[in-house]
């Protein structure tokens, strides 16, 4: 129990430090996570292919999201949660998939659905979010960039751009949540964080 | 409502457990989870996975580091693609690795009509060939028409606000009528992958764009100074005007004040830094928003770095015909590393290239013609020892 203790220590302090974009605390988190992951990917598809890009996935979000990651209680909760999330929603879309592919083509079943599918979730994501930043005004683009893209903290941010600390957090909080919304028109919606004291 | 809620989660999870499910139970599961903020529903899911059989993942131990930060470091390329195409680990990796000068400037004088070779290396045979990139450019007007040079005859020509804008062969050129209406309309030259273009601006300052770049300039100049954008790769022989200063602003991260002169202006996203090479003339180079600029003199070369809060450097470059071999119809691959090489293909080529592993950090030497087929590029890299593998749309490096 102590033990367990201490692992939640030491990870909220990765949280506090990825959150202020330490990418090298970003990349301990990930090495962590990614045999839990796979297990928990594994038994909820099924499908070993499918593991890598979820897990990618999966990152790709904490790292978006990744100013909430100090307001976290239990960071494991958290990011089974969007694990969950992400592995449902590629069954969800399998499942509609499969129905389409059985009242088009009923021969055309099988390796050929599941190679196309591989490409889907990480890569259009990944897509997605791109397409969201580059909607995003001038200013607020450059600075999220620098921020999710260059791996850049708001103090390096600010004096690049000669703004104050406090305008480049609220230009990311605003992108942050322009972005997201951007992913939940597209169809991917992810838990919001709910704790209480917040919000 | 809680307790139906619950009951609900239960029948999902049974559902779903036995077998594939429909995608409204999915979506609904999801749903729920979402919403679920006292973690009761989450901590039934976690507890299904702690008792659930599953053996194929047995193979997770031991744990492959180096599989899974090689995932790690796609995926923060994939989330930077637009501006970087790869990792920052990647890069350290590379310039790690020990190089091995190696000369080959004798075997990169390649000849210009090679016929393709009859026997091609294993690798690229019954894969199809890459021609070479030609001349070609799409030119957005000032009213957002988009026009595909390629397919307009040299000849073809327009007029917009006073300025007379004409095709000839492999270039466009804009005439402004003395005493032109000075508008602030705005056009934009941008060359695809595989395609170069020169542009005379309206002031008579010569453009090359090199492959995947683009110009943007005003249909006329107004009289106290003349302003344009870039980005990619472009040469420039600005008009000489002591009246009107000339700016260029590159990839909003960089500044150039010219005063009659010829330079180089290389930046494209996803290299460390923007360099712009003075030929001839003087030029001020500055990071955009910072003051200071530094004056470059003939063959000397402004580096400013990309994202890192580094300071601009100046460096000399000892040929500077090498950094314009594009323009001739060349490619320059003078002291780069096989990613910069590969970029280089990868560009003129509109193919994609993927690293694999840890190639060796040799240096290569010398320039070759830009006319040959992939397939020719491809062979003088096997005769290097470079391992690849081209499947017709991806060309894979070990």
């Amino acid at each position: 129990m102590e033990n367990t203790a201490l692992i939640y220590r030491h990870e909220k302090a990765l949280f506090e430090r990825i959150a202020e974009g330490d990418e090298d605390a970003f990349n301990a988190l990930f090495h962590a996570y990614v045999p839990l992951l796979h297990e928990l990917v594994m038994k909820v598809t099924g499908k070993e292919w499918m593991v890598k890009d979820i897990i990618q996935e999966v990152f790709l979000y904490l790292w978006l999201d990744r100013e909430k990651l100090i307001h976290v209680e239990v960071p494991r909760n958290w990011i089974f949660k969007i694990a969950y999330n992400r592995s449902y929603s590629w069954l969800a879309r399998q499942a509609a998939r499969d129905r389409k592919a059985q009242e088009w083509a009923p021969l055309q079943e099988g390796a050929g659905n599941e190679a196309t599918e591989h490409e889907l979730a990480f890569q259009e994501t990944s897509r997605l979010i791109r397409e969201a930043t580059s909607l995003l005004p001038v200013q607020a683009r450059r600075i999220f960039q620098l921020s999710r893209e260059e791996g850049l903290r708001p103090g390096e941010i600010a004096a690049e751009l000669g703004l104050s600390v406090q305008t480049v957090r609220n230009s990311l909080v605003r992108s942050v949540k322009s972005v997201k919304s951007y992913l939940a028109r597209k169809g991917i919606i992810l838990p919001a964080l709910l704790i209480m004291g917040l919000l | 409502m809680e307790d139906a809620q619950h009951t609900e989660w239960r029948q999902l999870l049974a559902r779903t457990r036995n077998g594939p499910a429909s995608a409204e139970d999915y979506n609904r599961l999801i749903a729920l989870l979402n919403a679920d903020e006292s973690g009761t529903l989450q901590a039934e899911l976690d507890a299904w996975l702690a008792s659930a059989e599953v053996t194929s993942y047995k193979h997770v131990q031991p744990y492959d580091r180096d599989y899974w930060q090689q995932a790690f470091m796609d995926m923060r390329a994939a989330a930077r693609r637009e501006r970087r195409s790869t990792g920052r680990w990647v890069r350290i990796g590379w310039a790690a690795a020990a190089a091995i000068l190696v000369g080959i400037s004798g075997l990169l004088l390649w000849p210009a009509k090679q016929p393709a070779s009859e026997n091609a290396s294993a690798n690229v045979e019954n894969k199809q060939d890459v021609p070479p990139g030609t001349e070609g450019a799409v030119l957005t007007l000032a009213d957002g028409t988009k026009l595909t040079l390629d397919s307009l005859n040299s000849g073809w020509r327009t007029l917009q606000q006073g300025t007379q804008v004409s095709l000839e062969d492999d270039r466009v050129v804009y005439d402004q009528a003395p005493g032109a209406q000075q508008t602030m309309a705005y056009n934009t030259m941008q060359t695809p992958r595989g395609r170069q273009f020169q542009v005379v601006l309206p002031d008579g300052t010569r453009a090359w764009l090199n492959a995947a770049s683009s110009i943007t300039f005003p249909v006329s100049f107004d009289d106290r100074e003349r302003r344009i954008r870039i980005s990619g790769e472009v040469y420039l022989e600005v008009a000489a005007d002591a009246r009107r200063p000339f700016y260029v602003q590159v990839n909003e991260l960089a500044d150039i004040a010219v005063l009659g002169t010829s330079f180089n202006v290389h930046a494209y996203p996803g290299e460390a830094a923007i360099r712009a090479t003075l030929l001839s003339g003087r030029i001020r180079v500055s990071r955009t928003g910072v003051q200071e600029p530094v004056t470059l003199l003939p063959g000397q070369q402004a580096r400013v770095p990309v994202a890192e809060h580094t300071a601009l450097k100046v460096v000399d470059v000892p040929d500077v015909s090498t950094v314009i071999a594009w323009k001739n119809g060349l490619f320059n691959f003078e002291g780069l590393q096989l990613p910069e090489v590969l970029k280089q293909l990868e560009r003129w080529y509109d193919i994609r290239v993927e690293i694999k592993g840890t190639a060796s950090g040799r240096i290569f030497r010398g320039k070759m013609y830009r006319n040959v087929n992939l397939s020719d590029v491809l062979e003088i890299l096997r005769k290097m020892g470079v391992q690849y593998n081209w499947d017709g749309e991806t060309l894979t490096v070990y």
